[in-house]
């Protein structure tokens, strides 16, 4: 995840050769946090709000928990997605879940919003072995 | 709404009502929609939900368990629905990680003018945590998965075998693993650069972004 200004937006690089390969836009917000990612899946806080996106093609779903306050985290794995949140009007404040990727992938084929598009994607190149015999690649 | 459209729409509130309404407004705060412009707003259908007595304050997941801190350290099976306390607590936990059976954290301690950090380990079977290592500064971070724990403690990369640690690498500058998948490893340097390497030290790649990224993962197909 890549803030700049008034913007963020989720970057997808591929390992194999350092190729940005997907960049989406996310809400303009100060309380954006990336969680997690597994496979195509990611998962981010807007406020108290867990997102999940679909990598592959943008489509984003905003996860709605019944009087859920404070602080949201989430971790995916390879089974399904982990979350927790706070409580209003509980005696017991915390909630800790756990959605099975079956029904996480239901989630995902909710309809794609249009302005999410892949906008602008930088070239990024390799620009020759470092001193470390690694290769560093950046934004051309 | 912000606490302001609140005043702005109660123009006839005193201070005193005002200061209850902000308290009541600030209890609530989180108590909103979710963000609707970023994606449609659906209800999931979670296999297994456990209800806490205080709210998660860091989490951590491998597998079928989630690791986390909820006024102590706790594991918890989704696969079983069963909880248990993690021995363990610390003054400032900093970072957790899970790797199948084994669990870690760090925890500092601050000074007047210095800061202490140690990381602990322990296993499902043997709750009984080892301190695996102690520093007299703080740049102690861990990741897990799988069968993987590694940490840093600045420089140097460490991969933990058991209870034991071992050299992986040695970093050109203060580096922390952000995310471990297989043998491999997401470093973030301090400069902000990112760097992957695999769990017996080979660099793969570094990546040197134009902004310095908030947060990163290494998921498993990128």
């Amino acid at each position: 995840m890549k803030r700049e200004e008034d913007s963020a937006r989720l970057l997808v690089i591929r390992l194999r050769d350092g190729k940005l390969i997907r960049s989406w836009p996310l809400p303009a917000a100060d309380t954006l946090e990336f969680e997690s990612a597994y496979g195509k899946l990611a998962v981010y806080v807007v406020g108290i709000a867990l997102h999940v996106m679909n990598l592959e093609d943008g489509r984003d779903v905003a996860l709605m928990f019944p009087q859920q306050v404070g602080e949201t985290h989430a971790r995916l794995v390879a089974g399904g997605l982990f979350y927790s949140h706070g409580r209003a009007y509980a005696a017991r404040t915390g909630q800790l879940g756990f959605i099975p990727r079956s029904r996480l992938v239901e989630l995902d084929a909710v309809k794609a919003r249009e302005w999410r598009q892949p906008l602008h994607i930088p070239r990024l190149s390799a620009t020759g072995p470092l001193s470390d015999a690694g290769q560093r690649g950046g934004f051309a | 709404m912000s606490a302001e459209r609140v005043f702005e729409l109660a123009p006839h509130l005193t201070e005193r009502d005002r200061e209850i309404a902000l308290a009541l407004y600030d209890q609530q705060l989180g108590h909103v929609e979710p963000d609707a412009d970023a994606g449609r707003a659906v209800a999931p259908r979670p296999s297994r939900v456990a209800e806490l007595a205080v709210p998660v304050e860091k989490l951590e997941a491998d597998q079928t368990r989630a690791f986390f801190s909820s006024g102590g350290l706790r594991v918890w099976s989704a696969q079983t629905g069963r909880m248990r306390a993690q021995r363990g607590d610390c003054e400032n936990l900093v970072d957790l990680a899970i790797a199948g059976g084994r669990v870690a954290w760090v925890c500092e301690e601050q000074f007047l003018s210095s800061c202490a950090a140690t990381l602990k380990t322990a296993t499902l079977a043997q709750s009984r945590p080892v301190d695996v290592v102690k520093l007299k500064y703080c740049e102690l971070s861990v990741a897990a998965r799988g069968s993987l724990v590694v940490y840093s403690t600045g420089r140097k990369l460490w991969r933990l075998e058991g209870s034991r640690k071992r050299l992986v690498r040695i970093e050109p500058m203060v580096s922390r693993p952000l995310s471990v998948d297989g043998d491999r490893v997401l470093l973030e340097r301090r400069s902000g650069s990112l760097e992957v390497v695999t769990a017996a030290g080979a660099l793969i790649r570094v990546l040197a972004l134009r902004a310095v990224p908030r947060t990163l993962s290494l998921p498993e197909t990128a």
